[in-house]
């Protein structure tokens, strides 16, 4: 076994699950010892080929990929692309007795509005926080179009959202408490999770993402542009993606194809 | 019934199918969460009904192909805020 699978064992979180011990992958990605193994023997498989392939770059005989390979992915339905209906205000409310603190709800409540306002500054959409109905018992939505609250799942997913195909009666943020000890950048978790709000799949699903990053099925997918493996929907796995989870500037194409320019922007124009 | 259980009960043969590949056992093996009541499976960041779950499966073991998923996926209803748009992604930005 190489040197990798001893450093991630030393260096990875983990967590307790029915008496067993996880290693936390990738952020949201659970390894018992014996996945964490493979893991490691394919990351270090993945990163020789990548040497050896700069290395032959290195040397002039390197090769190019000429074809153009398909970014943003979108949820479709019946061969349509789905998305929020134009107008549709994108209202959420942050449950405030869901969180242990104060200090826990107020910076979801601060990271919910940088990232609400990094999509809005992307493409069309309107996000609105209901600070007013933050103080109401339950998970109901109270009227709002979401709902955000702090749930345990055991550490196996840092924040999980929904998708605008779903009911309105799943349309549930939930924040697991790793959100508040993640390496990942806090804002850019939400980013990524308001990607799927806004009807955006995974990036790294895609053919061309590493073989070791998750699969998901494909059949209700829309590509929107050329695979970037820094999406702000692309996992940290296979050795690419990112922590920070920035909306790149292929981010912002698909996203405009799917709710044109950002509406501040419209209303300047008008 | 939720749409991904319409999906399944309008593909001939695939619960059958689903059963004879095991996928209670799988089912048993994921990771899950309970939301008022109600449990959900978690596949990556995904929250998954026990249905939707199951055609996770379904498509990962190539129990059902893309068409037949589209085809029973197109009756089912989107809600009201929400519509199908068509794109062509080979032309850009807006």
């Amino acid at each position: 076994m190489g040197n990798l699978y001893s450093v991630l064992k030393e260096k990875l979180n983990t967590i307790e699950v029915n008496g067993k011990k996880l290693y936390v992958a990738e952020g949201d990605t659970l390894l018992d010892d014996d996945q964490l193994k493979i893991y490691a023997e394919v990351r270090e498989k993945e990163n020789e080929a990548r040497a050896a392939a700069k290395k032959a770059d290195e040397q002039g005989f390197g090769t190019a990929k000429l074809e153009v390979s398909h970014g943003l992915i979108a949820m479709t339905k019946d061969g349509k692309v789905i998305r929020w209906r134009p107008g549709t205000v994108l209202s959420y409310r942050v449950v405030q007795s869901s969180f242990r603190s104060q200090q826990e709800y107020q910076m979801v409540v601060d990271n919910l509005k940088a990232a609400t306002g990094d999509w809005e500054r992307t493409c069309g959409v309107d996000f609105q926080h209901r600070a007013d109905l933050d103080g109401l018992p339950g998970t109901d939505p109270a009227g709002c179009l979401f709902v955000v609250f702090l749930q345990e799942a055991g550490g196996s997913v840092i924040a999980s959202s929904f998708f605008p195909s779903d009911p309105p009666d799943r349309r549930h943020m939930l924040i697991d408490p790793t959100y508040f000890t993640t390496s990942f950048d806090k804002v850019g978790v939400l980013r990524h999770e308001l990607g799927h709000v806004l009807g955006f799949r995974h990036e790294h699903i895609r053919n061309d993402a590493p073989p070791v990053c998750p699969n998901e099925p494909l059949w209700d997918t829309q590509v929107l542009s050329v695979y970037d493996p820094k999406s702000v929907m692309h996992y940290f796995c296979g050795g690419v993606g990112s922590h920070d989870l920035q909306i790149t500037d292929l981010d912002r194409k698909g996203a405009r194809m799917v709710y044109g320019p950002p509406l501040a922007a419209a209303a300047m124009v008008e | 019934m939720d749409r991904y259980e319409t999906i399944i009960a309008s593909i001939p043969g695939l619960a059958r199918k689903l059963e004879a590949a095991g996928v209670d056992e799988w089912l048993d093996r994921q990771r899950t969460v309970t939301i008022e009541g109600q449990t959900f499976f978690l596949l990556g960041d995904r929250r998954a009904t026990k249905a939707e779950a199951m055609l996770w499966f379904a498509d990962e073991r190539g129990l059902v192909g893309p068409e037949e998923m589209r085809a029973a996926d197109a009756a089912q209803p989107l809600p009201s805020d929400v519509e199908g748009v068509e794109i062509d992604s080979r032309k850009g930005d807006k």
